[in-house]
């Protein structure tokens, strides 16, 4: 099963130092391995750590601590530091893309770039690749000359989709890429990004909030609270039997359409109390502060992420 | 027009005047809201929700232009009262709590100072110094908020996105008794403080006997907290019913594409949405202002603007395919 494994993260760390002695535990020891073809859905609250963890994959941060391996091989530094064909597999879709596009460039300089920076393309096929790069996520051609500020905030997604796979990548992260959108172009954004995986035999790493969406793409569930993953199950066994008590918080929370899906929520625990601040962790588990459950132990020390069922962890002590 | 209206909304059309033109940005909107009912208006972004209510509270900026249309009040038009009766009239019974409560919060002040130029500005009588500090205390335990000596002497920035909310609301309903405006009050939370936030909207409005108008643009939220539902597209009510008809019975063409594409828990297929934009509110074209994007549009939506037509009981949809008395050919 080793080599299934594309990208393998352990115990990575990441703390943001903020003054003496003062640090944001924004990532306080991840361990998850993403298999070939696979979708694992990252969810969490804000603060949770979620995009941090993203960036550090992407070599944008480097881990205090850990280690984050690409196809067995250890790439866990700075980006400046890896090599041009890592950076060629592993690529990133932003969730705001009228910030992570530049709005004086047009998309055919946008396209060009990543096309003419890794050599994917010569000069002369450039045009035929662009076009072809369009097609993939049903733009139409004429869009290369228009300006990003110009177009619709669902067609600017699907440019900076059409820029993440230019370098034909193995490894995407998805970072909330439908948040900033509005209901009646997710679905078009969605539909792009599994109509992709599905041609390129892309991995995804797909970052968001909305579980709903989850249960529709995912086929592995990872819940992070305050730079830990609470709870980690295929998305299956993670709607019909989740077990950690903040997934119930989260689960409970969803805002739902119909009462077939509300049937589908567990009843048992409300949302109360609010993400504490990642600087002072609370003592034991770090959801003690939320937990209805709670007990004597968990103020004394952290559980560890076990697996209770065959494929399916969570970590709390119960 | 019966006495258990609150507040109806006639034919309101309000453009903006801007470099180059006007942005005809509503464009009739008619609505209505009973005494102590809770209303649901969805909306993409950049359909004029906003511009509605603010348009309610006479917020508007100076650039907006009232067209037409009439904002009733009992038998009073709010858009031609006088300011000082208006304001007399909006500081006993409109409140509004915006999207971003950052932006709403004076970052300058403590919110004990905010919440009590409020009540003080808001009160018949002048209240001493010990009045309005207790009152305070009292408002911010209405939105559950523990240790109320503290918030009140806390500025914005050392409160987290939900308290911050919290204390929007407090603002809100530490004097106004009739209508209460939520513009999407949950965009800028997570989920889970967002579903604390709406059951304490939920309580407040029904303990308070307070009519709601809540404001979103994701369908899920307004379910469970509403009576009533508008779809709004484009400076239009496109369709309104009561909350479980729209749910489980849409007509209109873009409450069906909406709700198609949302994805659900249930698993199935979720449709690519609906193609297109928005129209240019400087130049939209004649008829329905949802043509370019309506996968069933007819020759009479390019020629006319469809009015309101009463399908069922209390549901109303704006669309040709539903008149059939007209020339629908």
């Amino acid at each position: 099963m080793k080599d299934l494994d594309l990208i393998k993260i352990e115990n990575v760390k990441k703390y943001f130092s903020i003054g003496k002695n003062l640090f944001v535990k924004a990532l306080d020891g991840i361990d998850l391995e993403i298999k070939r073809g696979e979708t694992v859905g990252l969810v969490g609250e804000s603060g949770s750590g979620k995009s941090t963890l993203a960036y550090t994959l992407m070599g944008m941060y480097e881990p205090t601590e850990g280690k984050i391996s690409f196809k067995n091989e250890d790439i866990g530094s700075k980006a400046q530091k890896r090599d041009l064909s890592i950076k060629r597999e592993m690529q990133i879709v932003f969730q705001d893309p009228s910030g992570s596009l530049n709005p004086r460039r047009t998309v055919l300089n946008i396209l060009s770039r990543p096309l003419l920076l890794h050599k994917i393309v010569k000069k002369n096929e450039l045009k035929k690749k662009l076009i072809e790069l369009l097609d993939s996520v049903e733009l139409p051609q004429e869009y290369l000359y228009k300006f990003t500020p110009s177009i619709g905030g669902g067609e600017k997604q699907l440019v900076a989709i059409a820029r993440a796979i230019a370098t034909n990548p193995e490894f995407l992260i998805l970072d909330e890429p439908t948040s900033s959108l509005d209901v009646s172009v997710q679905g078009k954004i969605i539909n792009t990004l599994m109509k992709l995986k599905n041609k390129l035999n892309l991995t995804y790493l797909f970052i968001t909030h909305d579980m709903s969406l989850m249960r529709n793409v995912a086929d592995r569930i990872a819940i992070m609270y305050l730079g830990k993953i609470m709870e980690l199950a295929t998305t299956r066994e993670f709607f019909e039997n989740p077990l950690h008590p903040y997934t119930k918080m989260l689960l409970s929370s969803i805002p739902v359409i119909s009462a077939e899906e509300e049937n589908l929520l567990p009843k048992e625990i409300k949302s109360s109390g609010e993400i504490p601040s990642p600087v002072n962790l609370p003592e034991g588990c770090r959801f003690i502060t939320r937990c209805p459950y709670a007990v004597d132990i968990c103020k004394n020390s952290e559980p560890e992420l076990l697996e209770k069922e065959p494929g399916h962890f969570s970590r709390c002590h119960q | 027009m019966g006495d258990n209206y609150l507040l109806k909304v006639e034919n309101l059309t309000v453009d903006y005047k801007v470099y180059g033109g006007y942005l005809k940005v509503l464009d009739g909107v008619n609505f209505y809201i009973k005494n102590n009912e809770r209303v649901g208006i969805i909306g993409e972004t950049g359909c004029g929700k906003t511009t509605t209510m603010k348009s309610i509270l006479r917020l508007q900026t100076n650039n907006a232009v009232i067209r037409q249309g009439k904002i009733m009040v009992g038998d009073q038009n709010i858009l031609e009262m006088n300011d000082k009766d208006f304001h007399a009239f909006r500081r006993k019974g409109l409140a509004m709590i915006f999207q971003e409560p950052m932006i709403a919060l004076n970052p300058v002040f403590t919110i004990g100072q905010q919440i009590e130029d409020v009540i003080y500005y808001a009160s018949d009588t002048k209240l001493s110094r010990a009045d309005l500090k207790q009152k305070a205390r009292d408002v911010i335990a209405s939105v559950s908020l523990p240790d109320a000596d503290r918030i009140l002497s806390n500025y914005p920035f050392q409160l987290s996105g939900g308290m911050r909310q919290r204390i929007c609301i407090a603002l809100a309903i530490s004097m106004a008794q009739k209508l209460l405006i939520a513009d999407e009050p949950t965009t800028a939370l997570d989920v889970t403080i967002q579903a604390q936030i709406l059951e304490l909207i939920d309580q407040i409005s029904k303990q308070r006997k307070m009519s709601l108008i809540l404001i979103s643009h994701s369908l899920g939220l307004t379910r469970n907290t509403t009576d009533r539902m508008y779809v709004m597209y484009a400076g239009v009510m496109i369709e309104s019913c009561p909350t479980k008809q729209l749910y489980e019975n849409p007509l209109h063409p873009y409450t069906v594409g909406l709700l198609k594409s949302i994805p659900r828990l249930t698993g199935g297929e979720f449709s690519n949405g609906i193609p297109g934009r928005l129209p240019d509110y400087m130049n939209p074209l004649p008829g329905c202002r949802f043509q370019d994007r309506c996968s069933r549009s007819m020759d009479i939506c390019r020629r006319q603007k469809p009015v309101e037509i009463e399908v069922e009981p209390e549901h109303y949809v704006a669309c040709f395919l539903f008149d059939h008395n007209g020339d629908n050919q």
